[in-house]
């Protein structure tokens, strides 16, 4: 699958923009990540939601993403 | 979860009665500060009268030594809490913050920090001894404006903040927390493609939530734990917060949440009740701490002032080719400020091939900042709406159609990343267009403004319980705070799951310690996410319901279908068998293998997009610079309104907000660092009699992610109207305006400025 680097995240990434990564889930997903962008690790699990193919899910480790095409992380927000 | 959504239903979409309502208009609702217990104690805090200050020592011995004085407690009654920003099981927050805000620690950050509190037999009593209470301050130079805060030279709140994000990195300390940023494609490219680009700078104020109900508490402590009753937008969170704060076990604490009398966000987060808990453990006594006026302007959290700079670039059809924002926002005293909300939604209304966004996030000496509706983007989005309005008018193009050029439809992707589902943005505006509003004729000093807004709602954790009684009826119990009617709408839902009446099921707000945990009531998200909890409950207790049937006619269970409130044979195959309603089941439950019931736990997913416009009309009285609001139409994409009269409500309530952060509402300090307006005399709120009636537009594009089709709606109303309002006035003068709010002294030194 594809994880699409946009926005803050790329604070964290440098000058990447995308990579081609395959995760079973979530959890695997922000693993691997982390390994490769060491900055990103402590911050991926409070900061940020992942959509899966446009849709978005908060806090959700364990979602299987073996099928997934695109990836996009997505900063969190609160709401009033 | 999802089914596909129906367009009618019995109790879903009905304006039924709110379960809640009567008691709320006779007075019999227990608010925050309506519970009375024995032996009860008056909590009282002492406020640093300084912006910036060094506390050198305090003394608390003349208090503690006051006849009728229980308890006194500074910062060293307190853990001191390392900096922790990371999880803290479902709820981020640097805990640190919170403690120190609660109650300062070694120096005060604004005027109002709490530096020590009393808990006394009476309310005299308190205030007598905090009037003991000395405080050596040595006093520190402050800094109240967040552009001001990131200059060379500036004080610094903080020695341990580093700025995250920044382009060359330091170790400086920094009034300047983070830089979030957002970029989609090459707006150097998109800028060179325009015909036309405009570049405006915009400055907003900090506005307060204006809810009616100040903060309050009943702290009841004993050996056992605690007690804890209180108005909140999230009783399970305030739980998590004092109990790290006051580094308790989660569950020792219970918290029983109060009817809310207003949040927009403002009660996400907690003040006086670690302090009260402290208090009451102190002295052994049910403590009660209600907040003045006065205490809730000066040391709960508004929203932050801000300066956003838009420049947009277009072609002369109106096609927008880039876009790029900066926003610079006031955090108050500690970090925190929705600048990335702001980076995310403030051009997500539209599909963009190129635009970037980046915002500061800066402590000053104010309180530190809550969420307040749709938090950090009505300041963004009162930029981007109003350059999109000149635009239009430099091109000659109406301006929805300049919006309808550029709408986000479904498969566009947004400068976060998100791709759209189904979005009613383009129904919006093409609903406005077609409205009488949007051509009515004007008169004299009469001006029309439109503008758009956006939000992503929250879904998250939420959990539920039905239980069914033995004839039949319904006890629903969830865990988020009613702030807008969410008990008629989970009961709306539920009823319609199980096939019974409304008015036979009892939706009840649980304490912590009677159902799952269940995130704020905020983000728009209850009737999303805690109402798919109650959907999936419902349908739990259904299959209970079913089996029960099952095994009374001794068929399998899979030759049981729920229809119309009963259980019925699957098919004619299976036998002979009368239909069953949950009232007949349920009599037989005792003696069949136990009660009725479904819960559900979740972490709802699958929000979508919700958007808005808001169509205004005004008149400017030159003499006075008065401002009429004549005629407001919300117009909002709702997904399904579950309950159509308070969806309403949420969206007329934004858009009085909205009128007031445009027209009217801003926190004023003086040159020593100190609030000047706390209280509703010198900080003026709408009231009923300066807005019309807001008419309201519901348009209906179901989320096809939840079972009912539901989007969150109460952020969105928020967003469009200062842009709305304030292009509406500008169009009424002949003259632009950038700075909120538009009150009567700006208008009238612009139009004496402009010759008039």
């Amino acid at each position: 699958m594809r994880v699409l680097f946009m926005g803050e995240v790329r604070q964290y990434t440098g000058d990447d923009e995308a990579l081609e990564i395959d995760a079973p889930n979530v959890m695997q997903l922000f693993k691997k990540l982390g390994e490769r962008y060491p900055r990103l690790a402590p911050v991926l699990e409070t900061g940020f939601a992942v959509a899966i193919d446009g849709e978005l899910m908060e806090d959700a480790l364990l979602q299987r993403i073996d099928d997934a095409k695109e990836i996009v992380l997505v900063p969190k927000m609160e709401g009033g | 979860m999802p089914d596909e959504v129906k367009t009618e239903y019995k109790w879903v979409g009905k304006r039924n009665p709110r379960p809640d309502g009567v008691d709320k208009v006779t007075g019999r609702a227990k608010y925050g500060a309506d519970l009375y217990l024995p032996g009860m104690l008056t909590g009282k805090i002492l406020r640093s009268p300084h912006a910036h200050a060094r506390i050198k020592s305090i003394d608390t011995s003349a208090a503690a030594a006051l006849s009728g004085v229980k308890a006194v407690v500074t910062s060293a009654d307190f853990p001191d809490i390392p900096k922790s920003p990371g999880p803290h099981g479902p709820i981020i927050f640097d805990f640190r913050d919170f403690s120190w805000n609660m109650m300062a620690f070694d120096k005060v950050l604004y005027d109002g920090h709490a530096v020590a509190a009393v808990a006394a037999t009476s309310e005299s009593i308190a205030r007598q001894a905090l009037k003991l209470i000395k405080v050596d301050y040595e006093v520190l130079p402050h800094v109240i404006d967040p552009v001001a805060a990131m200059q060379p030279g500036a004080p610094i709140l903080h020695e341990d903040q580093i700025t995250e994000g920044a382009d060359e990195k330091t170790a400086k300390p920094s009034n300047v927390y983070r830089i979030p940023r957002g970029e989609k494609g090459d707006v150097e490219k998109g800028f060179a493609e325009a015909d036309i680009v405009l570049e405006r700078e915009f400055t907003t104020k900090a506005v307060h939530q204006g809810y009616i109900e100040p903060h309050a508490c009943v702290a009841d402590a004993s050996d056992d734990g605690v007690e804890l009753f209180c108005t909140t937008q999230g009783h399970f969170v305030f739980r998590s917060a004092c109990a790290k704060i006051l580094d308790m076990d989660i569950s020792r604490i219970r918290v029983t949440a109060s009817e809310i009398g207003g949040g927009f966000g403002g009660k996400n987060n907690v003040y006086g009740e670690p302090v009260a808990i402290r208090l009451s453990q102190l002295a052994r006594r049910p403590v009660k701490i209600v907040m003045s006026r006065d205490e809730v302007f000066r040391a709960t959290g508004p929203t932050s002032g801000a300066h956003v700079r838009v420049k947009i670039g277009a072609r002369n059809d109106g096609t927008i080719t880039a876009a790029e924002g900066e926003v610079t926002y006031q955090a108050g005293a500690f970090k925190g400020a929705s600048v990335g909300a702001a980076v995310n939604c403030m051009f997500s209304p539209y599909d963009l091939e190129n635009a970037k966004v980046w915002g500061y996030d800066v402590c000053v000496n104010r309180p530190k900042v809550a969420a307040y509706r749709a938090p950090g983007v009505p300041m963004a989005a009162f930029g981007v709406e109003s350059v999109i309005n000149e635009l239009a008018d430099e091109l000659g193009i109406d301006p929805v159609e300049m919006r309808l050029k550029n709408a986000a439809k479904e498969g566009t992707q947004n400068i976060m990343g998100l791709k759209y589902g189904p979005i009613g943005f383009i129904d919006i505006l093409e609903a406005m267009k077609a409205h009488p509003h949007y051509s009515a004729p004007l008169g004299e000093n009469q001006g029309r403004g439109i503008a758009a807004g956006y939000w992503l709602h929250a879904g998250g954790i939420s959990c539920a319980s039905v239980n069914v009684s033995d004839d039949g009826t319904v006890t629903l119990i969830e865990g988020n705070p009613d702030i807008g009617g969410s008990r008629a709408s989970m009961a709306a839902m539920v009823a319609e799951e199980l096939g019974i009446d409304y008015a036979s099921v009892r939706p009840i707000i649980g304490d912590t310690s009677s159902v799952g945990f269940s995130h704020l009531t905020a983000g728009s998200r209850v009737t999303f996410a805690t109402g798919m909890a109650c959907v999936q409950a419902a349908r739990n207790a259904i299959k209970v319901a079913s089996d029960r049937a099952a095994k009374i006619w001794g068929v399998s269970e899979d030759e049981v279908v729920w229809e119309d409130g009963h259980a019925r044979p699957a098919g004619a195959n299976v036998g002979d068998h009368k239909p069953m309603s949950l009232a007949e089941i349920a009599a037989k439950a005792p003696m069949t293998g136990g009660p009725i019931a479904g819960h559900a736990e979740i972490n709802a997913t699958g929000q979508g997009p919700a958007t808005g416009a808001h169509l205004v009309d005004v008149e400017v009285d030159r003499k006075s610079g008065y401002v009429t609001v004549l005629r407001y139409t919300v117009f909002q994409d709702v997904g399904r309104a579950i309950s159509p009269d308070y969806v309403e409500g949420q969206l007329q309530g934004g858009a009085v907000q909205g009128i007031g952060w445009a027209l009217n509402e801003e926190y004023i300090y003086g040159e020593d660092g100190c609030l000047q307006n706390p209280g509703f005399l010198d900080y003026r709120v709408p009231v009923a009699s300066d807005v019309p009636m807001i008419d309201v537009c519901l348009i209906e594009v179901p989320n096809p992610n939840h079972p009912y089709g539901v989007r969150g709606v109460g952020e969105t109303p928020i967003v469009p109207p200062q842009a709305a309002v304030v292009n509406a006035v500008g169009n009424a003068l002949g003259i632009r305006f950038n700075d909120l709010p538009v009150s009567p002294p700006k208008i009238l030194k612009a139009i004496k400025e402009a010759g008039g």
